[in-house]
């Protein structure tokens, strides 16, 4: 990953930062996209930078075409390219099974935040950085989705068709991507804790959810972070539209 | 186990001191040393042996014993083309997949349909070979080939000798070919097959290296042949006609330039991965040392993807290709030339947003070099290919006539509707072979090489006039 | 970029005194070489965007970079091809141009904001390695000077060497009106044969191949005064006719008994601020081993690069040469050439230019091609 331009989206908080501290840590030039707080932002570029890395806090809203072609020209300016794409941000929700609306409560517009949110966001950045990428012969885009695709544990029904949009995106751009030597995959974590969207989820669903798996215990954002750092290694240079589940086994397919 | 393999093939009952050695893995390649002497006697035996039967075989007869030899080939447990797969990558540094490939192809063009294609494609009436065949316009011809022929090989694509070996035979021409030190084994080997299945016939030929130019009986065989083939660069074909003095056939296959033109209609966005796939094979076969090998192209925009992604998307099917099989190593002067070629157009593509160079990260095994706008500049080869954009391909046309004289085969990905106006274009510019991207490297039988004839440049026609068959009729005794 | 710019300048000027009489081999200068060129290539990459986007392709910053030997070397055409200089180019002190290009605008241009750097850089290593025994000597100049040529970085190198080492009895033989005058230059060193007072001759190499011609012609040879050297510069590449550097040097003794040891070839390039020198002379006066590798001031440094994959060969194998120069602080503090050589614990050893391609078969480079076409 030496010297590797990294933009990783959402990267304030969550596994987003544990995902843009993970790539600091290998040598990679990480860029921290935030929405809003550009205190948290710059906290993780402080870590990183504690850890001899190379971070920089950028904000921009990946819903706003605008916005990321801004961003993405700021990064061109500085770093000359983006060699590694981390579609993380997503637009704020609560993992909360006892408020989460009911298939005969949700309106379209909620469906519509989130494929915004999850699609739109990763549509952007992406179209953003392909010509950088195939300009250079490589790319990684790696995006992340969930394991509620799957395994709907809690039918979070808006959030999860966002997420299912952005598995059929990435798999058709890896098609298309896949003869410039870009390759497209997804990371899908099954609940990951502790995040600040993940707090709200009651104890008594994590011990449930624990039970049920094989490795006994939730994601750790760190754990998300390797399979990330993984997709976007030589290792995985022939690995492409495919979905890597970090869940401790609770998905198999 | 070390294995002695004979570096060059005479008739029996001449004896050539071994003078050099080359060692390949457990192979050792020995190099005759040639006398004046030796070699002037060698021809004349070759004549005599011609004489005495290639002569008098009837072509048909010619036909199935190349046919026999090609069969034999075209089995992969053939001893002699499982040694020249084992042989050919180490001696030329090709990929061992594309030798073992490209030979197979390459042989198979010479199988019993196509040599008689080879000979219906120049001769109106190929019986005229072994007889005297009468004409529309009355009379009789028959047709000659030279007694002894003087082959000059390069060494550029493995096997390319047998070509020139076979338009020999078919003429029932004996043959003396001299081999490149870049690749001296494969009409050895064509030769011994030949000897397998026809011993006299194979007595008929004679392949030896020497250092050309260099040798004193070079210029007393020259003086002896009846016909002068020469495959090589320019000055050398040059260099060799000169010093013919007498008024023989000498044909020259000198330096060319081939190229490919991608139309819009190939860029579909269900037909451009294919079309690129195509391009990179014919730049990647024989890392372009061919001169049916593409070294630029023109891409013209309006399809799906723009001339400098089609730039791009080569790059990585160059680069997937390397994965596969990778470039011959190549010498210092090889690798200088594509390093001063990339530096060039990095530092131009610096400030000039219509040039760009793709090129593989660690070495130079691929480069592929974009240019926004038409123009014709070729390459170092060894995988290095020149991308030009263009709004149309005719518009590329007019950058072609300074080069005139040196380009020949055009690969092209158009529509039927434009096939034939394109053609008819490139052929005004001076190219003479048009083919499908993804074929550019394989002649087939019965091309016009470098437009001209390969069989009937080299023979005499000689007719008996109606006058003469008229007279004869008179003095028939039993005339009424 | 002007206060940074004087800055640096300052800086390089510094560092060029302090060692002025050191050399690019001496280890315990590179911590400050290195921490000077990582300045300087931090100055070129914020003050040329041209320069900027080469090291970007490269994935080559200063945020990457920690070693004088990453930062990426820029293949000397980029002198050709594009503006490389931080500094405003209309506001250079001297621009030098390569020759050779009859296309005045396809000539590589190094523009110099000041030439203090650049007399800096000259003058010391001059006196080390061409008079490093002597304070003044009488140089006679065979090839074109300042007054010729102004745009000629060799010109402006012969001038100043003349001003600062030249006796009074120095004198020009080339001019704008006649060219070399080579009676002039045969009745000036039959002068010195008979005071008996060395002197120093000094030009491109090719024009001493024109003078020994005119000598073998006329039926000349000197025996010029014990001390007497030969300075020669730019090497016998490119030129019509064949002769090689061994050749030459025989003739130098035959023709104006001067031996090998006191002849000196200096390699310098447009492209470069700085000069590097044989060693046969300042080895020589110091008495024992005669070195005759080259090397450069201590301002300078040289990678060997693998011609396949640009990367370092290992020590004493042969690549190509890429130079570091502190005093090429406008344009590019590393220079890729074509030029081939290896390096020896003495310095290095310059093999010449790389020669291209022969085309193995019937298919052709295209340069070659309209070379057949022209010598047709």
């Amino acid at each position: 990953m030496q010297d590797k331009v990294v933009l990783v989206t959402g990267a304030s908080r969550g596994i987003g930062r544990a995902i843009a501290k993970h790539f600091a840590s290998r040598q990679a030039i990480v860029i921290v996209d935030f929405l809003r707080n550009s205190q948290l932002a710059e906290e993780v570029v402080e870590d990183i930078q504690s850890l001899g890395g190379q971070g920089f806090a950028l904000q921009g809203d990946v819903t706003q075409e605008e916005a990321v072609r801004r961003m993405v020209e700021e990064i061109v300016d500085s770093f000359g390219t983006v060699d590694v794409l981390v579609n993380n941000a997503l637009c704020h929700y609560t993992f909360n099974p006892k408020l989460r609306k009911t298939a005969w409560e949700l309106e379209w517009k909620d469906y519509q935040t989130q494929i915004d949110g999850s699609l739109r966001g990763t549509f952007n950045t992406c179209k953003a950085v392909m010509p950088l990428m195939k300009r250079q012969n490589f790319g990684r885009v790696i995006n992340l989705v969930t394991n509620l695709i799957d395994f709907p544990i809690v039918p979070y029904h808006d959030y999860t068709t966002g997420k299912a949009a952005v598995l059929g995106y990435s798999r058709s751009l890896a098609k298309e991507l896949g003869p410039f030597n870009i390759t497209v995959n997804c990371v899908a974590p099954g609940l990951t804790y502790p995040t600040d969207s993940s707090r709200d989820t009651q104890e008594d669903v994590r011990e449930s959810i624990i039970r049920l798996t094989p490795l006994g215990r939730l994601a750790r954002p760190e754990d998300i972070a390797g399979a990330v750092a993984f997709l976007a290694s030589e290792e995985a240079s022939f690995i492409t539209g495919q979905t890597l589940y970090v869940d401790g086994g609770l998905t198999m397919r | 186990m070390e294995q002695h393999i004979l570096a060059y093939f005479v008739p029996k009952g001449i004896c050539i001191d071994i003078h050099e050695e080359h060692t390949f893995g457990e192979y050792i390649l020995e190099f005759p040393n040639l006398s004046s002497a030796q070699v002037m006697e060698l021809s004349t035996r070759l004549r005599l042996n011609r004489g005495k039967y290639l002569a008098n075989l009837k072509t048909e007869r010619i036909v199935e014993i190349i046919d026999k030899t090609i069969q034999l080939w075209l089995n992969p447990q053939y001893p002699l083309r499982k040694l020249a797969e084992t042989l050919l990558p180490m001696i030329t540094a090709y990929d061992a997949e594309i030798v073992r490939l490209e030979l197979k192809r390459f042989l198979r063009g010479f199988r019993k349909k196509d040599l008689y294609r080879f000979l219906d494609e120049e001769f109106d009436n190929p019986g005229m070979l072994d007889n005297f065949r009468p004409r529309k316009s009355g009379g009789f011809t028959r047709v000659y080939g030279p007694e002894l022929i003087l082959h000059f090989f390069s060494g550029n694509v493995p096997g390319l000798p047998i070509w020139s070996m076979i338009m020999g035979l078919l003429l029932k021409s004996a043959g003396i070919g001299k081999t490149s030190s870049a690749e001296p084994l494969m009409a050895v080997l064509f030769a011994q097959s030949l000897a397998e299945v026809d011993e006299n016939l194979a007595e008929c030929l004679a392949v030896l290296p020497w250092k050309g130019g260099s040798a004193q009986f070079e210029d007393l065989l020259l003086e002896r042949a009846d016909a002068v083939v020469i495959y090589g660069s320019s000055q050398t074909v040059e260099k060799i006609k000169n010093k013919v003095r007498q008024p023989i056939p000498v044909l020259g296959y000198g330096h060319k330039i081939s190229f490919a033109a991608v139309g819009q209609e190939a860029l579909t966005a269900d037909r451009y991965q294919d079309t690129v796939h195509r391009l990179a094979n014919d730049v990647s076969v024989y890392d372009q040392q061919s001169c049916l090998s593409p070294q630029l192209v023109f891409v013209e925009r309006g399809g799906v993807i723009s001339p400098r992604q089609f730039a791009q998307l080569l790059a990585s099917e160059l680069d997937r290709y390397e994965k596969r099989r990778p470039r011959a190593k190549l010498g210092d002067a090889e690798i200088h030339a594509i390093r001063s070629l990339r530096n060039r157009y990095e530092a131009m593509a610096i400030s000039n947003s219509e040039i760009d160079v793709y090129a593989s990260g660690g070495g130079t095994e691929w480069t592929v070099v974009y240019h926004g706008r038409p123009g014709f500049e070729g390459s170092p080869l060894n995988r290095t290919i020149q991308v030009f954009a263009c709004q149309c391909l005719e518009e590329a046309l007019s950058h072609l006539r300074p080069y005139r004289s040196y380009l020949q085969s055009a690969g092209i990905a158009v529509a039927p509707e434009r096939l034939e106006a394109l053609a008819h274009c490139l052929a005004q510019e001076g190219v003479s072979r048009i083919t499908a991207i993804g074929q550019m490297t394989l002649g087939v039988a019965g091309w016009h090489h470098d437009a001209r004839f390969n069989l009937a440049d080299l023979v005499r026609f000689v007719d008996i006039e109606r006058s003469a068959e008229q007279l004869a009729e008179l003095y028939d005794p039993d005339v009424e | 970029m002007k206060g940074w710019s004087e800055e640096l300048v300052k800086e390089i000027l510094g560092f060029i005194h302090a060692y002025s009489d050191c050399h690019s081999l001496e280890a315990e200068l590179d911590p400050e070489f290195n921490d000077l060129a990582l300045n300087i290539f931090k100055f070129q990459y914020q003050g040329n965007p041209h320069y900027k986007r080469y090291c970007q392709r490269r994935h080559k910053s200063p945020l990457t970079v920690k070693r004088w030997e990453d930062i990426p070397p820029i293949p000397f055409q980029m002198f050709k091809e594009t503006v490389l200089a931080c500094e405003p180019i209309e506001e250079a002190e001297a621009v030098f141009m390569t020759s050779g290009s009859t296309n005045k605008e396809k000539r590589g241009r190094h523009y110099h904001p000041t030439l203090e750097v650049w007399d800096a850089s000259m003058v010391p290593p001059f006196k080390h390695y061409v008079l490093p025994d002597r304070d003044q000597m009488t140089i006679y100049v065979l090839s074109p000077a300042e007054d010729v040529n102004e745009n000629s970085s060799l010109s402006r190198y012969l001038s100043l060497a003349v001003k600062h080492y030249g006796t009074r009895d120095s004198a020009f033989f080339f001019s704008k009106e006649a060219g070399f005058d080579m009676a002039g230059l045969v009745s000036a060193l039959r002068k010195s044969e008979a005071k008996g007072e060395p002197v120093l001759l000094m030009g491109a190499t090719f024009a001493y191949v024109h003078f020994l011609d005119y000598c073998r012609a006329e039926g000349l040879a000197f025996n010029l005064p014990d001390s007497s050297r030969i300075f020669d510069t730019g090497g016998l590449k490119g030129q019509a006719r064949e002769v090689t550097m061994e050749e030459l040097y025989s003739w130098f003794k035959d023709y104006f008994s001067i031996e090998r040891e006191l002849s000196i070839n200096m390699y310098g390039m447009t492209e470069l601020s700085s000069q590097l020198y044989d060693r046969t002379i300042a080895t020589k006066v110091k008495g024992g081993q005669v070195c005759m590798e080259k090397i450069g001031p201590a301002w300078t440094r040289l990678q060997v690069l693998n011609p396949d994959t640009l990367n370092p060969v290992s020590f004493g194998e042969t690549g190509l040469l890429a130079h570091y120069d502190l005093a090429n602080w406008n344009s590019a503090v590393a220079v890729l050439t074509e030029d081939l050589g290896y390096q020896t614990k003495n310095g290095f050893v310059l093999l010449g230019r790389t020669k291209g391609s022969e085309a193995r078969g019937c298919s052709i480079a295209i340069d070659e091609m309209l070379a057949e076409q022209t010598s047709r």
